[in-house]
């Protein structure tokens, strides 16, 4: 129904009614398709590729260091419940937030390195 | 700035209609109703984009379409490869929610529901069990192996687990805390902006003309805002594509 619209020539029918029709090579409609085609194709190859958005420095920012506050905090957090089920009172908060800064430094060299992967793809 | 214009003003709940269940307060609150607009917005759009299926499609099929492609090529099949096809609804519809509910936080006196914490952290927490159920579901109690990295000489271990497994349960609130920030963080910017171009003119003189300045800022923060609120909802989707791949592929990559 949509086709309809273009009075045939411009999108053709997909499926069996196309091939009943002439081939691809002596149909002056699909030659025209086809140079177009080509057209757009020679004009998008010389225009610059598209870069990043600018924001992406500032999301490069928060991504990390939620990644770095939030290792830390559940660090304190299991510190402070290991404390509370034992009774060992400060020996919980310092080993587990020492182990969360730990997971913290790592967390934001993997999202680094995810980060790099993208940019990579991206290139 | 006068009182009751508080830049944080914006984020408070109130409730529309007031429901009380055996002492719980379950109101309807102005957060219910932005989230079932969003929701609304969002089945509105995909249902309104593939009614009429043209081959060559419309403004709003076009729309469609593309959010379609960026999630379920570019996201879930860049990230996931063929094992995404299963995760791709709940991806596409964690991305719909958050993409929508922030757009309609940007349009002036409406509530912004990603703003607070504990939705985002429930929907945190959301990925959070789907990854445990599919790691388990997958590997079994293998999946532990998730926090013993490959490589490493084993009398680092009783230091690399512990780590390897605070990291895995950071990841609720990073991820979290990331999208609540960003719309926090842009939100008050713009209020605070905005309340200056408004103080500046009540002045008078000289600071009237001067308030040009944050009302040209208060601009480029909304296109920022803008940016941000289509940035964050793809981040979420993202790192959910990247957290269940490594629950259903565990160190193959």
């Amino acid at each position: 129904m949509f086709r309809a619209d273009f009075g045939g020539g411009f999108v053709r029918p997909r499926g069996p009614l196309a091939t009943t029709q002439s081939g691809p090579d002596d149909d002056p409609d699909q030659r025209r398709l086809d140079d177009l085609g080509r057209k757009i194709e020679a004009v998008r190859e010389q225009q610059p590729k598209p870069r990043p958005a600018s924001s992406g420095r500032l999301n490069v920012v928060y991504r990390l260091s939620t990644e770095f506050v939030a290792a830390v905090f559940v660090g304190l957090a299991l510190g402070w419940g290991f404390d509370a089920l034992t009774g060992w009172k400060p020996i919980g908060i310092v080993v587990f937030s020492m182990l969360g800064i730990g997971a913290a430094f790592y967390n934001v060299f993997r999202a680094a390195r995810q980060l790099s992967a993208e940019q990579e793809k991206k290139d | 700035m006068a009182a009751g214009h508080s830049p944080m003003e914006q984020f408070a709940i109130k409730p529309l209609i007031p429901i009380e269940i055996a002492g719980y307060d379950l109101s309807f609150t102005n957060a219910s109703l932005w989230m079932l607009l969003a929701v609304g917005a969002g089945c509105a759009l995909l249902t309104l984009g593939v009614k009429r299926d043209g081959i060559v499609p419309g403004r709003t099929q076009s729309v469609v379409e593309l959010m379609y492609d960026f999630i379920e090529r570019q996201t879930v099949g860049n990230v996931m490869g063929e094992s995404g096809k299963k995760f791709f609804p709940f991806i596409f519809s964690l991305f719909i929610f958050i993409f929508f509910t922030n757009f309609l936080g940007l349009i002036p006196y409406s509530f912004t529901v990603t703003s607070h914490i504990i939705v985002t952290f429930a929907m945190a927490l959301m990925v959070f069990a789907t990854v445990l159920v599919v790691g388990f579901w997958t590997h079994g109690l293998h999946f532990f192996s998730l926090f013993v990295p490959s490589g490493a000489p084993a009398w680092i271990m009783p230091l690399l687990v512990p780590i390897e497994i605070i990291s895995f349960l950071s990841r609720p609130i990073s991820l979290s805390v990331r999208l609540a920030a960003n719309m926090l963080a842009g939100h008050t910017m713009l209020k605070v902006f905005a309340g200056f171009v408004v103080t500046m003119l009540g002045a008078g003189g000289i600071l009237s003309v001067l308030s040009i300045a944050p009302l040209i800022a208060g601009v480029l923060v909304t296109a920022l805002e803008v940016l941000v609120a289509a940035i964050q909802a793809w981040v979420f989707a993202l790192l959910t594509c990247i957290y269940l791949n490594e629950a259903v592929h565990l160190h193959e990559h």
